[in-house]
């Protein structure tokens, strides 16, 4: 049997790795919390990391639109759109197809990419997490067109997940991450806009590992009070499934302006 | 259909180096390569981005459209800005 041996999950904005200094007081709290969340993962020592996360339009798009899709490749190279920064990473393309047929034989209908190219969604979580030289499996999920899956499917796709990452290799060590979020409006003329109390409010019951609540709230309240751009937690939502919904550790929150998000990260409690 | 159309336009705009400028120079002719309907044609000449967005794009390709096209982010929704010839 297979181990799951860290989970967690961050905001994926560029900004992230494009202007780390952007505020005097948040920036060292963020970069602190990255720091801590890289050595946790350097601590547990995956074999593969499975990053949950959107695409922005890079990847997918009107004329291919899974709803999930699984990546399995020896490699993933990336669009770098609007020149965010990324590197070509490994993949793991065996262990992303017998992932991809256990999750299939659950009755959980995923596509299968051979060849899937990564936007930031992905790429700057595994740059500020330190993740270039892991194996990655990029999990992707449709935060972005309507009709989403429902963050109850997410939720089911992160325990068929779990049990999927179980039946792996025996020995084989497994992180999982979520990436996006928290509140920000995209494309839409209230961008730049931050709801903070939304985000601590999201983030409390993340951390208590109240998902319950979290799976009752609908896309249109989440789009009204926290933007286009917080339907991105449902990635959040599928990695506290993985893990076992044992609670979080939020290792930091900020609104960050100059960054139009609400940024946080979270360190998941494995459950066994 | 045109929103792929649509999509795909972005997509070059933002992989072709040069293609922003030979937009710029010429958007008619460039436009004319995209299977658009004439309102989306109007909606990129016209930089709009809400009618773009009522026309069915998304609003994350049309942040990438427009701004690829000279608008500055902030002001997507109130520039006055336009690939029309002036005058």
């Amino acid at each position: 049997m297979a181990t799951l041996v860290h989970a967690g999950a961050t905001s994926h904005v560029s900004g992230i790795i494009r202007t780390p200094d952007a505020h005097p007081e948040h920036s060292p709290r963020l970069d602190a919390a990255w720091t801590q969340m890289a050595a946790g993962i350097t601590a547990a020592d995956p074999d593969v990391v499975i990053v949950v996360a959107p695409d922005h339009y890079e990847t997918f798009g009107p004329e291919n639109l899974p709803i999930f899709c699984i990546g399995a490749a020896d490699h993933h190279d990336p669009w770098n759109e609007h020149g965010i920064p990324g590197e070509t990473v490994r993949g793991a393309e065996q262990t992303a197809l017998a992932l991809h047929d256990d999750l299939v034989h659950a009755d959980f209908d995923i596509a299968l990419s051979r060849e899937m190219n990564l936007d930031h969604g992905f790429l700057v979580p595994v740059q500020r997490l330190g993740l270039e030289d892991r194996a990655i499996i990029p999990l992707y999920i449709n935060c972005t067109t309507a009709p989403l899956p429902s963050l109850r499917r997410c939720r089911d796709l992160g325990l068929a997940l779990r049990s999927a990452i179980e039946r792996l290799d025996e020995g084989l060590r497994v992180a999982v991450l979520g990436t996006g979020g928290v509140s920000h409006w995209v494309g839409l003329p209230q961008m730049g806009e931050i709801n903070e109390e939304w985000d601590r409010d999201f983030l409390a019951r993340y951390a208590r590992g109240d998902l319950e609540s979290i799976l009752g709230m609908s896309d249109a309240e989440i789009t009204a009070d926290a933007g286009n751009g917080a339907l991105e937690i449902r990635t959040w939502v599928t990695a506290a499934a993985c893990s076992g919904v044992a609670g979080a550790e939020v290792l930091a929150y900020a609104p960050m302006h100059a960054w139009v998000t609400g940024i946080a990260v979270a360190e998941l409690e494995v459950a066994p | 259909m045109s929103v792929v159309g649509l999509c795909r336009l972005v997509r070059d705009l933002e992989r072709t180096p040069t293609l922003p400028g030979e937009f710029l120079a010429d958007p008619e002719v460039a436009l004319s390569r995209y299977p658009l309907t004439a309102a989306e044609r109007d909606a990129v000449l016209d930089l709009d981005a809400q009618r773009l967005v009522d026309l069915g794009l998304n609003p994350l390709p049309m942040r990438s459209l427009v701004t690829l096209l000279g608008v500055p982010n902030p002001q997507i929704y109130t520039h006055r800005l336009s690939l029309r010839p002036r005058g």
